[in-house]
Formats: C-alpha cells, structure tokens, sequence
C-alpha cells in the first residue's frame, strides 16, 4: 500500500459514509478476475445485495482511493451491453443509471481483443471509464507497451494484476480521472443511417436497439475496428503447457471419464469418508452424546423445575439434544466439507469442463451441459441451487431443472447422512439407491422435455483455462454459503422439533402414525415409528433422513427397510424452504404441481421397491 | 466453403459466415470472436465442439457449430 497520499483511516470512512460518496463501477467480462480485483481494492465493509426485482447479487464496499472515499459496486460478468440475461440487464442498468460515477473496465490481458470490444461499447455509451488489464501475472512475457493503445482509445490503460497485487495503487488514481475516449466506429450506410433516424438517445442505445436486426454487420466492424487498435498483434497464448493439458484431459471424451471419476472419488472421501465419517462420529459420540447432552441434560434438570419445559429442551423431541444435535453434529461437518470441495471445483475453472462432458446426457433430459452448475450445487443445498436456475436461458430447462433438483439432487446435509446409511449395507444397497435415484432423473427429465412446451437454450459456454485455486477466496466463499446455510436449516430443525414435541405431548403422533400405518407399514413395509421421519420430512428431507438414520443405528430397520425408507426421502421434496423457493421462482401453481407430483413419485417408488425386494 | 462441424480437430479455420437466423446466437457468438474473417482453431469435435479463438476457449453445440460456415 504505497499511495502518495494519506490513507483514510477505518473512523473516516465510518463517518464519511453517512453522506453518499461518488461512485466506482467495475464491469467486465466474465472469468477476468474482476471478483479478486473488487476485493483487493475494498478489503473491508463489504454488502452483498440483490439488484432490485432480480435475484443478481451486487457487491459494494466503501473504499479509500487516494484520500477520496469512493463507494466501488462490483457488476456481474457481461459480454455486452445490450442485456441479454438477467445478469446483463443489471450491468447495463447500473452503468446507465449512475451516469455520474466513474467505471473501471476490467479485462483479461491476455485476452485484449474481447475487454476492447467491450470499450467500444462503453464509449458508445458516452461513459468516462478506464481499461484495467488484469492477469499481467499470467503473460508468459513482460507486459507489453499499451501507450500507443491508451492514445488510440483517448482511455487510460493500466496494465496490473489483482492476484499478485501488482499496480493497484496505479490503477486506483487513473481512475480518479476516467476518460470518454475518442474512437468512433462505423457501421456502413445502412446501420448508420437508421442510427441517424433516432433522435434523442446515445449512439450506444441506438445500436442496442439495432443489434436485434443487424448483430452480425454490427459485430464486424467493431471486431474490425479492434483488429486496427491492435495492430492485428494477435493476443499471445499464455496457459502453460501443464495446465492447458490438464484442462483438455478434464474434457476429454475418452480421458475425461476417468477423469470425472477421480474427482467423484476425490470428493466422496473428502465429503463422504472424512465429513460424514469421521467428523460426523467424533461430533455426534464423542462431543455431543458423551459430554454436551449430558451436561444440558444436568443443567436442564437443575434449572428447570417444569417438566413440560424439561422434557421440550432435553427430552427424547428435545430442542437441543435432537435439533441441535442433529444440526450441529450430522449436518454442520457434511455441509462445510461439501462447500469446501465445491469451492475448489468452482475456483479451478473444472465446472465448465464438467458442463462439456455431460452435455449430450443432459440435451436427453431437455438441457445443456450449463445446467450442471445448478445441478452440481444442488448436492449442497437445493434451495440455493434453485435460486441459480436463473443462468439458465429458458423458462422450460428452468422447469425442468427446479423439479429434478426438489427430486432426485439429494442436498449434502441429507446426502451425509444417506451415505452413513449405506456404509453398513454395502455394495448392492448403494448400486440400488443410485440405480433408482439416476435412473429417476433420466426419466423424470426425459418425459418433462417431452411434455412441457418451449425450447431449450443454446450450449455456447466459455471455458477458463484451468487455474490454481486461492484458498483464502475460497474461505470467503464457504463462510457466506455455510451462513446463509444454517440460516435456512436451524430455525427448521427447531420447529420441526418443536412440532413433533407437540405433537407427542398431545398424543397426536401416536395417532398420526396409526394413520399412516396403511402406507407406511402397509404398503412400504416399515415399523409404524419411520412416520415421524416422513412428518419432519415434510419440513426437511435431511432432518428426515436423521430420523431415519438413528432408527438404523437403533436397529429399528432391516437392510431392505434402510433402502427403501431412504429412496423415499430422498425423492420427496427437500424441505419447507426450497417449496417456497420454488414458488417465489417458478409461480404457485408450477411449484403446487411439482410438489404434488414429487410426493406421489417418491412413495410410489417406495412401495414398487418394497413389492420388488420383499421385507 | 464448409461447415465447423465438419471440420477436423487441430486444424485453424477462417470463419467466413454464420447461418444462424437467431439475433441472441449470433451476438453470443460474436462476443466470443465467432465474427466473419476470424481465424479460429478446433481443438476437438466431442463431446462438444470446441475451438480456441485468440485466447478464448469455447464449447458449443454441435448444431450450433453448423450454423457457422469457414472456408
């Protein structure tokens, strides 16, 4: 941190940030390292909320530039400004409406011609801006010249690196004085003379409107116009021999099979072996069971002189030997293990690779292979993944993904504690859980791409080169989404707790289960007691599976009772939660029917399962 | 003239048209460096096609990747 001039000090920007400070906009394409940039220029007093009416995260922090506070708003990746997402929308509706602020255009420089193509459009648009070229740190070479570029333009270009931390504090007081730059490109007679047609608005908002009817003239002459910036130099390939194999084996079609299973594997002892293993055990025996239980139980007891509030704390429905227990202990480890490895993957750039190698299975089921981040995040939490559903392009593959995720995607809370289950009964049990819960998605999916009407969206996916990921981004990450995970799951687990306490103490239960013992005993051939799992269930499929869980360890339910009382609540709907989710994303009536038909689904499974395997 | 499809992987490519008549596919691909007179590179045709322009890589479909003609 070497600026010329006195930082502010943490009080100032306290206080300094009761009045409104001028604006810094940072806009890009996706993949530059504009996130890391973001970061390291505000470090601290970061909010992240959604732009009003969408779901599309902005991130703001306050920040010292040079003296000068300035609030800096991170945009979602764009690759133009003409809105054709969600995420594009917001860009551009930031960008136009603070004419006033100042914008750093954040680029790839080993990548100039698309962040130039993107400057073309801000000059358009009369926007004051500066060219940031991150990623210097990835040029095999020194970092060229851009004096002739930045004159060119009438734009400053900095040429820094957000990871290695390199001229920040450069980039920071260019941006004090952004420039709107002087290049002017033409679009032959006919787009020019409809350009001159309408009065009253930018060039730039003339050509948005024109890209409907003349995308491909338009996009000519602007690649033209930057091929004459560049001098026609042609941007040098940086990826280093080893990555760049590494990331063409991950998407190999022979190689990237065995690939996919290494990673599957990777994560299923990281998720699997150590989260829902040994954390799980050392948390559930070891610190809950044999030491904080048994103390609440003892404080409660000597505290507590009402019976009714004794046994609603620490009873066998207690609110903290079973919610917590079951949130703490089953649910926390799996779900930090699950983001962390998640994360990694994210940050690696193999998601992308991952998305190419499932595309043809997912263009059966009515997708493409970007459906797979959704689906991927769907084994951490499926409300958060349902949420994400909006990166895909249209309302069916939307459809289609939020009901495979409510129905097959087992979330990681409930996947640890599916994976406890299986351990014991081997091979066969988990080939027939797999078998069953795949083999639901693939017909599921397939008949709903069939039924439902539309058209799926197009498969153009940018793959980022295969990167080293940075763990304290990472820490970042699983922080936020474990945060906003436990305050989703906790305050269900209480209730959910609450609920079948209330109901036990009224008796209710007792009859609740002879009501359902038709269903549950009858035709899915389990102990009457498994209702209560399918009742929490209702709330949340993992609390269910909990249940369903300690029943086992009880030695309440044969191996062929376990498989079929674990494929039901894995196909049942996942939790109160991601119901309204799904009503607030896709409407009441799509989310009524998805849940109803989730429902059947799941138990008919359950007793065709039964009627196959017997008891 | 042919097809991306058709082409084979390894070999550089100019991109002399796209057929496509959908206005979002078109900017899409041109954001990429997917324009008329760009040399593009394939690296593979399964299971995506997939083509590295400057230092872009791209996965498309393959019936995308008929839409644009090369020559």
């Amino acid at each position: 941190m070497s600026c010329s001039c006195e930082p502010l000090s943490a009080e100032m920007i306290e206080t300094a940030s009761q009045q409104q400070p001028r604006r810094m906009i940072l806009v890009g394409n996706a993949n530059v390292g504009k996130s890391l940039l973001f970061t390291r220029l505000t470090r601290r007093y970061v909010t992240v909320s959604n732009y009003p009416g969408t779901t599309v995260e902005l991130a703001r922090a306050k920040a010292d530039f040079c003296g000068e506070l300035r609030e800096v708003i991170d945009t979602p990746g764009t690759s133009g400004l003409n809105a054709r997402s969600d995420d594009e929308r917001v860009t551009r509706d930031v960008l136009l409406g603070n004419r006033d602020a100042d914008v750093i255009l954040v680029g790839d420089i080993t990548n100039m011609r698309r962040t130039l193509l993107l400057a073309l459009q801000l000059i358009e648009h009369g926007i004051r801006f500066v060219i940031c070229l991150n990623m210097a740190d990835e040029l095999p070479q020194s970092v060229p010249d851009l004096s002739l570029l930045s004159s060119r333009l009438g734009i400053p270009v900095i040429a820094a690196s957000a990871l290695r931390e390199w001229n920040l504090e450069r980039l920071k007081r260019a941006a004090m004085q952004p420039a709107a730059g002087k290049v002017r490109v033409l679009y032959g007679s006919e787009v020019e003379a409809a350009v001159a047609d309408m009065n009253g608005v930018t060039r730039g908002e003339a050509l948005a409107r024109l890209e409907e009817a003349h995308a491909l003239p338009i996009a000519a002459a602007r690649h033209a116009a930057v091929e004459q910036l560049l001098d026609g130099r042609g941007d040098e390939h940086a990826v280093s021999g080893f990555r760049d194999a590494l990331g063409r084996i991950t998407m190999h079609r022979i190689w990237g099979v065995p690939a996919l299973l290494f990673v599957l594997f990777i994560g299923w002892l990281f998720v699997g072996k150590l989260g829902a293993g040994v954390l799980v055990d050392f948390l559930q025996t070891k610190v809950f069971e044999a030491h904080l239980n048994v103390w609440a139980r003892r404080l409660v007891d000597a505290l507590v002189p009402v019976h009714f509030l004794r046994e609603l704390l620490v009873g066998p429905y207690g609110l903290i030997t079973m919610a917590l227990t079951y949130a703490i202990a089953i649910v926390l480890p799996v779900v930090i293990t699950f983001f962390l490895f998640f994360g990694i993957l994210e940050d690696s750039g193999y998601l992308p690779r991952l998305a190419v190698m499932l595309h043809r299975t997912f263009r059966r089921i009515g997708l493409n292979g970007k459906a797979v981040l959704p689906m991927v995040l769907g084994l951490g939490c499926d409300t958060m993944a349902t949420l994400t559903t909006r990166i895909l392009e249209t309302k069916k593959e939307r459809v289609i993904v939020t009901i495979l995720l409510a129905l097959g995607v087992p979330c990681s809370a409930q996947l640890g504690v599916i994976i406890a289950m299986l351990a014991p009964l081997g091979a066969r049990a988990t080939a027939i859980w797999l078998f069953v819960t795949i083999g639901t998605m693939l017909l599921v999916g397939a008949l709903a791409s069939k039924v439902l009407p539309g058209e799926s969206g197009d498969f153009i996916l940018e793959i980022p080169p295969m990167r080293m990921p940075k763990l304290s981004n990472i820490a970042i990450k699983v922080a936020a989404r474990t945060e906003w995970y436990l305050k989703e799951a906790v305050p269900l687990f209480l209730a959910g707790t609450l609920l079948l306490y209330l109901l036990d103490a009224a008796n209710l239960l007792v009859r609740l289960q002879r009501a359902l013992a038709p269903l549950v005993v009858g035709l899915l051939g389990l102990p009457a007691q498994s209702s209560n799992a399918f009742v929490v269930g209702f709330l949340r499929r993992d609390y269910g599976a909990a249940g369903l869980f300690a029943m086992q360890r009880a030695g309440q339910l044969s191996p062929t009772q376990t498989i079929v009382a674990l494929t039901v609540i894995t196909l049942f709907v996942p939790c109160v939660a991601n119901f309204f989710v799904m009503v607030k994303e896709r409407g009441a009536r799509t989310a009524t029917a998805a849940a109803l038909f989730i429902t059947v689904y799941s138990f008919g499974t359950g007793v065709l399962l039964h009627a196959i395997l017997g008891s | 003239m042919s097809i991306l499809s058709d082409v084979a992987a390894g070999s550089d490519v100019r991109v002399a048209g796209l057929r496509s008549t959908s206005p979002s596919r078109v900017s899409r691909l041109t954001s990429f460096g997917i324009v008329p007179g760009a040399w593009v590179h394939v690296v593979a045709t399964r299971p995506a096609v997939l083509l590295r322009c400057g230092n872009t890589s791209v996965a498309l479909d393959e019936e995308i990747a008929r839409e644009v003609v090369v020559g």
